[in-house]
């Protein structure tokens, strides 16, 4: 029963994470219908700049927050150097770029920064408390705590703020949306500032528990759109629902069926929603669900 | 139309097929071989991919997990003493059979998005061939239990290899020209234009995108059949995701789903990826940086480079013809 | 009693609280010119969706005599219903035989093996395609000449045309044109005019949705006007459009008055 709840503690916390990175692909897909394939390479990019501020002195809270800003910028750089020239061609094409990104962002990381596993310090202390003969860790209650303010808050900005609406609006239809007076470009380019933000703050809340390492940048992603298909492709809450969720039902095939299968679960359940309800938990209209 | 007709373009590839083997055959030896080996190898597989890709507009990663697929089901059938040939029949079944499960599965989502089934996909089949210590030996991989012969010819060998790989990347070149001519390729044609489109044309749009992904995972299997026959020996590294995407640059390179274009960037991708070998890291930024700069700057890859050649040599000999001619 | 090609029954299509479509009925005879008119927004597309099983809708439909409500779009297609659209969808770079061969894809035969195995039958059958798509095109007072042309570098009258040779290329029984004028020059919609006469003689049901009222009262024998989701009336155009709650409808649109 201890390791039960040892199992869906840790869950919680690394669902926490994954949620971020999900809630941030997902915001790309809401506005742009763009699936970022190098969400979770920029993750690891941000844990990596936080890194080399730390490395020069700064105090790790700073260093963090540099980091997470750093990660919006270049996000947002390579919306406008590599992405916005595709808008108008085919939608495969953007997709096809960020598989570009990805992998150039992977060797990028290893050319600079070597392949040889780091450490980034935490934000919090990893020496357990013992509550009832269960173990948690002050990091872990910092993580899970963190991603859910800031899940939050992305929940607001997206519900009342005229960006957010904007975002909503033109995941819809573009061309309307601009003849209301919304900057199109402006919309997808904050979109993409924000989910890269995201990544960063994601990057550096897990990256002291799974290692610093380019590779990590794949594995992160994979949970995160496995997370977002499975709470709804294009739910920002179901985003946070999958991610949490994934994360409880990885730990408990690794603890109690097989470790090193676990990450496969992630696999077989995007298997089976798209097979059998395409829209996930809380999806709604989905814009990748064929009509025809 | 083009001044190739049907039988003058048979003959074309039989005769490019033949003149390949000879110049291989005396000018190559060694490691270049081994190249020309591969490049057949990946031409094969991304012409399959091609078909997945090029022309109905799937995006798939799992191109080489599948070859993985049908290497494994060869050596595990070779292993249990079943014959070359019908091994490497079987490759392309198993390959295309679980292929098929992405169309299926996949079989309510716009085409876009079917790179997240195919990422799930190549995950899940590199998961299960690099733990599966049983069947598949893991990480350490399985030697072919038989040696590969076909009229004498020893297939493990490189210039064995060559002997039929070249002239069977001319075949199976040619067939998929054929496949796009007919009906399915003009089906997929309009899959990959529109939905809308395909739909009031009469083509049931499901049906066809599931046949592409049967297709195209036959030619991985066979292809991954095809590289354990080579190599004598398969092992898990081949088929992740950097191979996938390896592939999938090979169709980018091809541009507008061409087939002929597919062949050539198999061979220059090949070829390019082995001379990269002794700097890998910088060798993979050099991947990531070719597939963003190739869709922006040139996204009708060497296909539209050719068509742009053969516009000048047109209006070139235009030129030539008419100048004996009054103004 | 004349046949009915195509017909609705109490056709309802509904988008989260919005009623596009509420209970329209309407009845195409075999062998008419049928025209589809309302104010923007009262539903004639989304009619015409309908019909062509792009969304979701209770209620009938019948092509000739079969209930095809239950069916998927490419069904419907392969039964005869033929169809344009407002704005060509082609998002590939084709050309014009390309977008042929798409339309003519029902009646081509020319599986793979064929091809492969028979190249000089499958070049003969190839050529006797592309001869017809050039007849086609003639006939809609397309030049053959563009056959090899690229759809999206042609002017937007010709693409249009282009697209009714894909619909009609297929030999349908119905044809749905939505919006065929739009982008059309003057002289461009006498040769629709004249092209759509020609079509019906022959024998094809053409069922029109059209903002254009002169146009369709030229060649129209048979009307329906549509208005917020419901259909107002239906009749000869003369009939209709002499209607006080018809011009309400327009409210002031010239159109109605100089028609």
């Amino acid at each position: 029963m201890a390791i039960l709840i040892q199992t869906l503690i840790s869950g919680a916390a690394a669902g926490a994470v994954y949620a971020l990175i999900a809630l941030g692909f997902t915001l790309i897909y809401k506005t742009t219908r763009i699936i970022n394939l190098a969400q979770g390479d920029l993750a690891i990019l941000g844990a990596y700049i936080s890194l080399t501020f730390v490395r020069i002195g700064l105090p790790v809270p700073l260093a963090l927050l540099a980091g997470i800003i750093c990660t919006g910028i270049v996000t947002a750089l390579i919306e406008r150097v590599a992405l916005r020239p595709l808008y108008r061609r085919p939608l495969a094409i953007p997709i096809l770029c960020t598989i570009g990104i990805a992998v150039t962002l992977e060797s990028v990381m290893q050319v600079v920064w070597g392949s040889l596993p780091l450490a980034l310090p935490a934000m919090a202390s990893s020496t357990p408390w013992n509550i009832g003969g269960v173990a948690i860790t002050p990091e872990q209650v910092v993580i899970f705590a963190a991603a859910i303010v800031v899940a939050v808050i992305l929940l607001v900005l997206v519900d009342s703020t005229r960006l957010g609406r904007a975002m909503r609006g033109t995941a819809a239809d573009a061309e309307v949306v601009s003849l209301f007076g919304v900057n199109t470009d402006l919309t997808y380019l904050a979109s993409f500032a924000i989910g890269g933000l995201l990544a960063g703050i994601a990057g550096v809340l897990i990256v002291p528990t799974i290692g610093l390492l380019p590779s990590r940048g794949l594995d992160l992603s994979i949970f995160g759109f496995s997370a977002a298909v499975l709470g709804g492709l294009g739910s920002l809450p179901g985003a946070i629902l999958g991610g949490v969720l994934i994360a409880i039902l990885v730990n408990l095939m690794q603890v109690y069926v097989s470790p090193s299968y676990a990450s496969g679960v992630t696999y077989v359940l995007m298997g089976i929603v798209l097979l059998i309800r395409v829209r996930g938990i809380l999806g709604d209209d989905l814009e990748a669900v064929r009509q025809v | 139309m083009s001044f190739l007709t049907p039988s003058r373009r048979f003959a074309a590839f039989v005769a490019g097929a033949a003149l390949l083997v000879v110049v291989v055959q005396l000018t190559l030896a060694g490691p270049d071989l081994l190249i020309v080996d591969e490049a057949c190898v990946y031409a094969i597989a991304a012409l399959g991919l091609n078909v997945i890709f090029g022309m109905t507009g799937l995006l798939s990663v799992a191109q080489a997990a599948l070859m993985g697929i049908g290497g494994y089901t060869l050596t595990l059938m070779v292993a249990r003493h079943v014959g070359m040939l019908p091994a490497l029949a079987l490759a392309c079944v198993a390959a295309a059979a679980v292929s098929a499960l992405t169309g299926v599965i996949g079989g309510r989502i716009r085409s876009h998005y079917f790179i997240l089934i195919s990422l799930a996909l190549a995950e899940g089949i590199i998961l299960v061939l690099v733990n599966d210590m049983q069947l598949t030996g893991g990480t350490n991989g399985v030697a072919l239990a038989a040696s590969p012969t076909v009229f004498g010819l020893a297939l493990g060998t490189p210039d064995g290899f060559a002997y039929v790989a070249v002239p069977l990347v001319f075949a199976i070149w040619y067939l998929t020209d054929c496949l796009r001519a007919s009906r399915f390729g003009i089906a997929l044609l309009a899959i990959s234009t529109d939905e809308y489109l395909a739909a009031v044309a009469g083509i049931a749009t499901n049906r066809y995108r599931v046949l592409a992904t049967v297709v195209g995972g036959a030619y991985a299997g066979f292809a991954g059949g095809l590289l354990t026959i080579a190599d004598s020996y398969i092992g898990p590294q081949n088929f992740g995701l950097d191979t996938g995407i390896l592939l999938l640059l090979i169709v980018v390179l091809a541009g507008a789903g061409s087939n002929a274009g597919t062949v050539v960037a198999a061979l220059i991708l090949t070829y390019l990826a082995h001379g990269l070998l002794t700097l890998t890291v910088v060798g993979e930024l050099i991947y990531g940086l070719a597939i963003v700069i190739l869709i922006i700057v040139a996204p009708d890859g060497l296909a539209g480079l050719g068509r742009l050649a053969r516009r000048g040599a047109r209006t070139a000999w235009l030129r030539l013809t008419a100048r004996g001619q009054p103004a | 009693m004349t046949a009915v090609a195509l017909e609705t029954d109490g056709l309802t299509v509904r988008f989260g609280g919005v009623h596009a479509l509420e209970g329209v009925s309407v009845s195409v005879p075999q062998g008419a010119i049928y025209g589809l008119v309302g104010p923007n927004g009262s539903g004639k597309t989304t009619l015409l969706n309908a019909v062509s099983g792009f969304v979701p809708a209770t209620g009938q439909v019948l092509l000739l005599g079969h209930s095809i409500s239950r069916w998927a779009p490419s069904r419907r297609a392969a039964h005869g219903l033929g169809r344009t659209f407002q704005t060509p969808k082609i998002s590939r770079n084709l050309s014009v035989w390309e977008l042929l061969r798409i339309g003519d894809h029902l009646r081509r035969e020319q599986p793979w093996w064929k091809v492969a195995l028979t190249p000089w039958l499958a070049h003969q059958e190839e050529l006797r395609m592309r001869a017809r798509g050039a007849a086609v095109l003639e006939s809609l007072g397309v030049s053959p000449a563009l056959i090899d042309a690229r759809v999206l570098s042609l002017a937007q009258g010709v693409i249009k045309m282009i697209d009714v040779a894909r619909a009609v290329i297929a030999e349908p029984r119905v044809l749905l044109l939505d919006e065929p004028t739009a982008g059309m020059n003057e002289v461009e919609i006498q040769n629709l005019r004249a092209r759509l006469k020609q079509l019906n003689d022959s024998g094809l049901t053409i069922v029109i949705v059209e903002h254009n009222i002169r146009f369709l009262v030229g060649v129209c024998t048979e009307v329906s006007v549509l208005n917020l989701g419901r259909k107002l009336c239906d009749g000869t155009p003369d009939e209709v459009f002499r209607r006080q709650d018809v011009v309400d409808a327009y409210l002031g649109e010239e159109e109605v008055a100089r028609a």
